[in-house]
């Protein structure tokens, strides 16, 4: 319905990030970010709270207070946030006013837990004004989504697999202990979740997905490196992964060549390789260039360049290797300005400044400030205290476009500003920020933040698990993933969500019911267990399934509804005929001890008829008359039933066959019969219900032939009634002759 | 999702959405509603019934919670409001209650969206006039007791209580969905001597869950939030807090989920003909202080502990005014919040929908634009 994907905006942007020398305590940002993207984040403000790792000072309120004016100027453009057009726009491009002449209005409803609602077109009614016609897509209603909030088959896939490792880090994480860098089983989780990341951006072409990733990657390259390598090595792969340079049709243009080293562009892609940390490929340009050493110092040059290329420190011995590397970086650049050959000697001194850390020459040579960052930080100095000292050099030269979101992303990781680089990411991918949150928060990253603005907000990392679970409960097939983050977050909100969805899942089968009753159990939700259960109940009838609707209603005590939906059947098998009872029913009728004693004191009476109509279709009309008997002398029956009750009797007074009951059995019946008529009340609803019964059996196509109003269907209420009194006289004048 | 083609002869006035939002019940000038289903939330709406409900406009629409079976509300400018009930899912309807005593056309209906409170229907219409029924008896859903009725406002109203005929008016009401409020009570250590009671010192603040009914009601320009209480014996919603600043007429309210923020305070949506989107925030106040009980002691002065509490009747709430928008720069008529009161929704006069999310600090911001009009880019607009 829409596309999402929006390109990086223009437009009002917050200032760029103030390079300055950090304060030791970073500030936790207010998160009111200008829109970088539309999709996805808040909209309007402007000015970037910046770090005091830029501004050098501690953020206080009065800052945040600041930008609100900027804010409102900004809030007033609506053009700064993501606009999509629903499928099969009522409205024709430009024509507005005129739509809105029309006299209508735009609605818009959600549903209690999707994300997925309708709009539709109404009219606004004036008095004494015409009705303006209506036209076709007046009539129509349009599905529209939240932005940003539905879940693709393959982005649901992601979630799951997310949430698997999330379960597993949980199960092997002890957090709040604090993990030495040899224990930390972070690094190996980390790998993971960015390969799951990975593979699902390559399965959903989501560019903001993708911008996760990036950001994602550079914060895991960062805090999350693999023990065995270095972090300025990290960053370095991050960088070669995320912008690859040279790319490698450059590099094919120039080493393709009969003579490399003759092509203009052949320095520039040694460098290039340089300072990418591509050590074995410069050292191969190198070598298979085709350089034509004239003297032997050019050779031993040249050959002391791809020694110190090839033995570049890499993996867990790299940060204690690198100040001897670096300074036999140092040496071979004083050694080449004693070459004779000029290109080769400068091309060569370029090359050792770049490995010897040389900032002038780095930054001389970068292209962005990622690449000046990382260049200073793995040949300068790989410390990583020195990281954000190298980023402030970095984007002095190279300011940060936070028009891109994944680079203001990427430039808070850098900068150590963790909240803001989470902040960036949740505007892209709020269960990738999730995500990334949790494993800041099991490193300890975030215990240094607060807010500034108040206490009483939830710790960050629990607030986006909370907007992530939000998302997981509002669409199908993940409700169940949604509830266990929940569960896991601080704070009362977690379970109030849980408790606020729960009833609204679709009950679509029992195993659902069976786990949302579980969960219902497990988290002492005793009224919503109720509610679930009687709405099943609800559902199963209406399946035609009242065995089970009676189970389930039993398993929580409710009488009411049990004698209620007793009593319906007692009902319908009168208006309707005999139907057959479901499986369930079908066993307890046949077997009431194994009949819950509540279902079995309610279902009696049906119970009864059921029997009572057993025996009537073996042609036992003894026992048929017994069962009868009992049902209508039963001292609960509802009047409005006596009426049909005694119809039924009709077959069973019929002289032609053996008297079916004895003599003080018929008394009662007309005792009964007596006391029903004197009740007005009970013999007007008996005798309403009763040609109820009889006019259903005119209007029925497939009555069964022994039924006994196929015979008296047109035969009034109260005839019926007077014909049972009447024949209940005469089998008592038969009994007697009969000396019964 | 294409549009879908409902089948209706005149304007569509309100759709309704059934518990598990399986079920899509639309209503409209036709004096029809039509009930539109999909297997799974991701699937297009197909029409499954069909019926005449009223003997005028039908205005309003709402679904009974799930375990009372279901039941669809109407409200019509014919001035009832009707129950009617399915027991084959929706493929056919049975009108089993007729409810007649507005003095106008019936604006807006709504069940009590919370199980706890029993079965329970508000509704409000030109008379200016909130009323409330009861189901006493679930297993009989034809008999509806009138529990409560009041006037919102008399602002813009007849003598006779009827809205003015050359007057647009609107009237809306919303249920709070959630049964529970974080409250929060003083506990004292009392010491007590023959002749008074003191109360030394506060000694822990109390916070705990009390059980609330309330719903806010809005009649022209002025909305109101109702809520039980026990008063003088009998149990009856009261006007308690009002929400300021509308300067004209409420076009709908919508009561939000507490549940992202643990209840500790409410939130409310309003959509106004003055073009704004507001806000609310209803925070509990300390609630005052009750004796429960007390000892008296003997001669002299004995120091007794007591547990000064508070219930229900003591809960109110301080009103702010927590965020507005006039994105729409034109009338704004319906407003609508996600099940965890997260992100809140508005439409209006200028053919959009434009969604608002709550940000880490709780405020608003934008979060994006669903465009009725053909050609909005799908980027950000220049």
């Amino acid at each position: 319905m829409c596309s999402s994907t929006p390109s990086s905006m223009s437009g009002a942007g917050p200032t760029s990030f103030s390079p300055s020398v950090g304060d030791p305590r970073p500030i936790f940002s207010t998160f009111k970010e200008p829109m970088g993207t539309p999709a996805k984040g808040s909209s309007s403000t402007t000015k970037l709270f910046t770090s005091p790792l830029a501004t050098g000072r501690t953020a206080t309120v009065e800052d945040i207070g600041d930008i609100s004016e900027d804010q409102e100027e900004v809030k007033d453009e609506d053009d700064s946030v993501f606009t999509y057009t629903l499928q099969d726009a009522p409205i024709a491009a430009g024509r507005l006013r005129d739509w809105q002449d029309r006299k209508r209005t735009l609605k818009f409803t959600l549903p209690p837990l999707y994300n997925n609602g309708i709009a539709w077109i109404d009219g606004k009614k004036v008095d004494g004004e015409d009705q303006v016609p209506i036209v076709p897509d007046e009539m129509k209603i349009f599905p529209a989504e939240i932005p940003d909030s539905a879940y693709s088959d393959e982005y649901t896939k992601f979630v799951i697999d997310s949430h698997e490792l999330y379960r597993a880090l949980s199960g092997a994480d002890q957090i709040g202990e604090p993990m030495d860098r040899s224990e930390n089983i972070l690094p190996k989780y980390a790998t993971t979740f960015l390969q799951i990341l990975d593979a699902a951006r390559r399965r959903i072409f989501d560019e903001r997905l993708s911008e996760a990733y990036v950001v994602c990657h550079c914060l895991f390259a960062s805090y999350f490196a693999d023990p065995g390598i270095m972090r300025a090595e990290a960053i370095m792969d991050w960088l070669n992964q995320y912008d690859p340079r040279p790319t490698t049709e450059e590099t094919r243009d120039i080493m393709t060549t009969p003579v490399p080293y003759d092509e203009p562009g052949f320095w520039e892609l040694v460098q290039k390789l340089a300072l990418r940390g591509l050590f074995f490929q410069c050292s191969n340009c190198l070598k298979e260039a085709g350089i034509p050493c004239a003297d032997p110092e050019s050779k031993r040059a040249l050959q002391t360049a791809t020694s110190i290329l090839e033995t570049a420190p890499k993996g867990a011995q790299a940060f204690k290797g690198h100040r001897q590397w670096r300074a036999r970086a140092i040496a071979f650049g004083e050694q080449c300005t004693k070459l004779s050959d000029a290109r080769l000697r400068r091309g060569l001194i370029a090359l050792a400044n770049i490995l010897r850390g040389d900032s002038d020459t780095i930054l001389a040579l970068s292209e962005s400030w990622q690449e000046g960052t990382a260049a200073l930080f793995l040949f300068h100095d790989p410390a990583p205290s020195r990281l954000s000292e190298y980023y402030q050099m970095a984007v002095a030269e190279f300011p940060v476009d936070l028009t891109v979101i994944s680079e203001a992303g990427c430039a808070a990781v850098i900068a150590g500003d963790i909240p803001k680089a989470l902040s960036v990411a949740e505007r892209l991918d709020v269960c990738v920020a999730a995500h990334i949150a949790d494993f800041c928060d099991r490193q300890r990253m975030l215990d240094d933040f607060y807010n500034v603005e108040t206490l009483d907000l939830p710790p960050f990392r629990d607030w986006l698990f909370v907007a992530h679970a939000i998302n997981c409960c509002a669409n199908p097939g993940t409700w169940f993933i949604g509830a266990a983050y929940l569960r896991d977050t601080e704070g009362t909100a977690g379970l109030s969500i849980i408790r606020e969805s729960i009833t609204h899942v679709y009950l679509d089968t029992e195993a659902t019911l069976t786990e949302l009753l579980d969960l219902c159990k497990e988290l002492q939700f005793d009224t919503e267990a109720r509610q679930i259960v009687m709405a099943w109940s609800k559902l199963q009838l209406s399946r035609n399934q009242v065995g089970s609707a009676l189970e389930w209603l039993d398993s929580i005590g409710n009488s009411l509804e049990i004698r209620a939906i007793t009593w319906q059947l007692l009902e319908s098998n009168l208006l309707k005929g005999p139907t057959l009872p479901d499986a369930i029913l079908q066993r307890y009728l046949v077997s009431p001890h194994l009949c819950p004693a509540m279902i079995r004191e309610f279902i009696a009476p049906y119970a009864t008829y059921f029997a009572f109509k057993g025996h009537l279709n073996e042609g036992d009309i003894v026992e048929a008359a017994q069962y009868l008997a009992s049902l209508i002398q039963f001292g609960f029956l509802p009047g409005r039933f006596f009426g049909a009750l005694l119809g039924e009797l009709l077959p069973l007074l019929d002289r032609s066959q053996p008297r079916a009951m004895p003599t003080s059995e018929l008394i009662a019946i007309m005792n009964s019969l007596y006391q029903w008529e004197k009740d007005t009340r009970k013999y007007t609803e008996g005798i309403q219900f009763l040609a109820k019964s009889l006019s259903a059996t005119r209007e029925a196509v497939d009555m069964a032939e022994d039924d006994w109003r196929v015979e008296y269907a047109n035969v009034s209420a109260k005839e019926v009634i007077k014909l049972v009194r009447s024949k209940l006289v005469t089998e008592v004048s038969r009994a007697y002759l009969e000396g019964a | 999702m294409n549009a879908i083609a409902t089948g209706h002869e005149d304007l569509i006035h309100d759709i309704a959405y059934d518990h598990y939002g399986r079920l899509l019940a639309t209503c409209s000038s036709d004096q029809f509603i039509k009930l539109f289903t999909r297997v799974v939330p991701s699937a297009e709406w197909t029409l499954l019934s069909s019926f005449k409900a009223h003997d005028a406009n039908i205005f309003s629409l709402s679904f009974a919670p799930p375990q009372y079976g279901l039941l669809l509300a109407s409200c019509s400018e014919d001035q009832t409001v009707r129950v009617h009930s399915s027991i084959d899912n929706g493929h056919t309807f049975t009108k089993i209650a007729t409810l007649s005593d507005s003095g106008g056309p019936v604006h807006q209906v709504a069940f009590a969206k919370f199980g706890g409170h029993g079965l329970k229907l508000a509704c409000i219409g030109a008379d200016g006039v909130v009323r409330v029924y009861h189901a006493a008896d679930p297993a009989d859903l034809r008999q509806w007791h009138l529990a409560f009725e009041k006037v919102v406002d008399k602002d813009g109203l007849l003598s006779t209580g009827v809205a003015a005929r050359d007057l647009q008016g609107d009237f809306a009401v919303d249920w709070c969905p959630s049964g529970t409020v974080r409250a929060s009570w003083f506990t004292y250590e009392l010491g007590i001597d023959m002749d008074d009671v003191e109360l030394p010192r506060v000694d822990r603040l109390t916070i705990a869950e009390l059980a609330v009914e309330q719903f806010v009601a809005s009649s022209m320009s002025k909305v109101v939030v109702f809520r039980k209480r026990l008063n003088g014996g009998i149990y009856e919603y009261e006007p308690t807090e009002e929400l300021p600043g509308h300067t004209d007429i409420v076009r709908d309210v919508a009561w939000a989920s507490n549940a992202s923020v643990g209840g500790r305070y409410e939130l409310i949506a309003t959509a106004c003909k003055d073009g704004w989107v507001r806000i609310f925030k209803l925070t509990t106040r300390r609630m005052g202080v009750r004796a429960t009980e007390y000892q008296n002691g003997a001669a002299g002065t004995v120091n007794g502990n007591g547990e000064i509490g508070a219930d229900e009747d003591d809960l109110g709430y301080e009103v702010e005014l927590l965020d507005q928008f006039d994105h729409h720069k034109s009338e704004v008529w319906k407003v609508s919040w996600n099940f965890s009161g997260t992100v809140l929704s508005s439409s209006g006069d200028d053919g959009r929908v434009r969604f608002w999310r709550a940000a880490y600090t709780g405020k608003f911001v934008g979060l994006g634009v669903a465009s009725a009009e053909q050609g909005s880019n799908d980027e950000m607009d220049e």
